[in-house]
């Protein structure tokens, strides 16, 4: 599930619970860069590999494809970067999918 | 060396009643409450030459003069602090970091002022109750982010979070719960946090169905369960 999703007027970060034992977030940033996207965020999954497979990739694709007319797009990079909360961010209503 | 009082009024561009400049109080307006700001004649603050320290008579904002000058120029005051004493002239215990104001909020301010030998042998305890300070602190700030977040009022939350670490004199306060949002794992005091959230939100449920109001109840949760916590201590010390 998503629980928040927030923007600082170029990205869209989503707030995705951590897999992990216990309670704690991951968040993804999912950010237009020409014809595609970059996802970046940092999880136990992708430790080693950022294109390993994961939920809170599998959110930000289902996400994308909803909301795009034209998905797929030219490319999707992944990136492996720890994101945190910003105080500026603006929270905006959840994108209601599905299958999150 | 210190510097003096009026002198960093000065270089702050606090406006000073020239007529009190040679006088042993030298007066100026307030940058605290700013309640002469409207009235040419009146300077509420009061700077004290000899003993180096202010006081405002209309809002009661006071101190030494590094606390004067951390306060309007809103460095911390430990940098304040090394910008007249150095950096590395001696290890200093943690709890001798902690500022008159912090000092106060655990109740040390006055023991330090006034039996400085009890306060010299007590600074593993000083910074017992800081740290406890801290994590109370934390842990509300964390229920409020949550349900702020819950509730769709991240940027009001933010705002009560800076207003409660500038109150409990936190500067880090807003960074620490943002930082362990973000985390994978969640310490302990957040899951403390998250607990008080929880509650609040029931109690906001049952009281209204709008959620408008549910960052009152964090505090209300939140006292319930320092209070139940101090409580429980009691029992502890009885048994
Ligand atoms: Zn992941
Ligand atoms: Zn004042």
């Amino acid at each position: 599930m998503i629980k928040a999703t927030f923007t600082d007027g170029a990205a869209l970060y989503i707030v995705v619970p951590s897999q992990g034992e216990g309670h704690g977030n991951v968040i993804v940033k999912i950010k237009k860069e020409g014809n595609g996207f970059v996802i970046t965020h940092s999880c136990s999954e992708n430790q080693m590999d950022a294109h390993a497979s994961c939920d809170h990739k599998l959110y930000s694709l289902v996400l994308l494809k909803k909301h795009l007319d034209n998905y797929p797009v030219e490319f999707i990079h992944y990136e492996n970067s720890r994101i945190h909360l910003q105080p500026d961010w603006i929270q905006i209503q959840n994108i209601k999918v599905a299958e999150c | 060396m210190l510097p003096s009082i009026v002198n960093v009024a000065e270089e702050n561009g606090l406006k000073i009643n020239p007529r009190t400049l040679k006088q042993k109080e030298v007066l100026c307006k307030c940058p605290f409450c700013l309640a002469d700001a409207n009235d040419p004649k009146k300077y509420y603050l009061s700077l004290n030459l000899k003993e180096n320290i202010y006081k405002c008579w209309y809002c009661k904002e006071s101190g030494g003069v590094l606390q004067f000058e951390s306060s309007v120029t809103g460095k911390p005051f430990q940098e304040v602090k090394e910008k007249y004493f150095g950096k590395n002239r001696k290890k200093y215990h943690p709890a001798e970091m902690l500022s008159p104001k912090q000092l106060a909020l655990i109740n040390w301010d006055e023991v330090k002022r006034n039996h400085f030998e009890e306060y010299k042998k007590s600074l593993q305890t000083v910074i017992a109750d800081w740290k406890a300070h801290v994590r109370e602190q934390r842990i509300l700030a964390f229920a409020k982010l949550l349900i702020g977040i819950e509730t769709m009022k991240y940027s009001i939350v933010i705002e009560n979070i800076k207003k409660q670490a500038e109150d409990v004199q936190i500067p880090t306060l807003v960074e620490d719960v943002l930082s362990m949002y973000s985390c994978t794992q969640w310490e302990e005091w957040a899951l403390e946090g998250r607990i008080i959230a929880g509650v609040a939100y029931k109690t906001a449920k049952q009281e209204s169905k709008e959620l408008e109001n549910a960052l009152i109840y964090v505090s209300l949760a939140f006292y319930q369960a320092i209070n139940d916590h101090s409580q429980q201590k009691q029992f502890e010390r009885v048994g």
